[in-house]
């Protein structure tokens, strides 16, 4: 795949991420859907390497953010059981403590 | 070849994000993600980015597994008024989730020059690797994390009270 097109697929999944996080109302799909958008940055960030960019350890920097990823989703499926049982659902209308 | 190869697992990558999000439920986004994530896994490998793809196959493998015991801890069965984590679906996530991690693990064994072995090669000779020490490291972190979901997850699946919401 050439490298614009995966630029183009990697925007595609950032922007599908974004319309998930919007309209989604479970924590669960909203947290997906951050990692679809993520999932788009990352094949952003292979792509430049693809295209011979300054910073050629670009891939290096996707797998460690991708390591990063995961961790933070770790924490926040820990976040949404313990709002679960404060709240007893993971309905993201329930999560409006900093409302202003 | 390669390059329809690619174009054929970005494609699947974007069913699987639009999978997750139109997913009616958890335990369903949980396996699109799980599609997502081997697609783009696959677009690296052929992207000639090895080490971002075994990293990524098997970082998303354990997030989904993750989700998907999530899913059933969290979220009332679509089909009546109790939870969704019944016996037979534990039973059933946890089929999913060894052949999940099962299929991924062959699939790396079986590729002679794959990015697992390119890994762990040079780590059998040189016991200060930097690569292989983050990889360790970042396992270990990963299993400390889901840890302490473990621990924090709900303690039974009584039924749920009527009228509340759905997922």
């Amino acid at each position: 795949m050439p490298p614009d097109h995966a630029l183009l697929l990697s925007t595609v999944l950032v922007f599908l991420g974004l319309l998930g996080m919007l309209v989604r109302r479970s924590l669960l799909a909203v947290l997906m859907s951050l990692h679809v958008m993520i999932g788009g940055i990352v094949l952003a960030l292979v792509a430049y390497t693809g295209r011979g960019e300054p910073g050629a350890s670009a891939a290096s920097f996707a797998a460690i953010v991708s390591i990063v990823a995961i961790l933070e989703l770790a924490v926040g499926v820990a976040l949404v059981v313990a709002f679960f049982r404060n709240r007893g659902s993971t309905a993201i209308e329930r999560a409006g403590l900093l409302r202003w | 070849m390669s390059a329809w190869a690619s174009y054929v697992l970005g494609a699947a990558a974007l069913l699987g994000a639009l999978g997750v999000v139109g997913a009616r439920d958890a335990a369903r986004g949980a396996a699109a993600l799980w599609i997502m994530a081997a697609s783009l896994s696959g677009v690296f490998a052929l992207s000639g980015a090895a080490l971002t793809a075994a990293v990524y196959l098997f970082a998303y493998s354990g997030a989904s597994v993750l989700l998907l015991l999530a899913a059933l801890a969290l979220e009332r069965s679509p089909a009546g008024p109790g939870w969704r984590g019944n016996p037979r679906a534990w039973f059933a996530g946890a089929v999913a989730s060894f052949a999940g991690l099962g299929l991924a693990a062959v699939v790396f064994r079986n590729a002679s020059d794959g990015p697992i072995n390119s890994l762990l090669a040079p780590a059998a000779g040189a016991q200060g690797n930097p690569l292989f020490a983050l990889a360790a490291c970042s396992c270990l972190a990963a299993a400390a994390c889901i840890a302490v979901v473990a621990i924090s997850a709900p303690p039974d699946s009584s039924p749920a009270p009527s009228g509340s919401e759905n997922s």
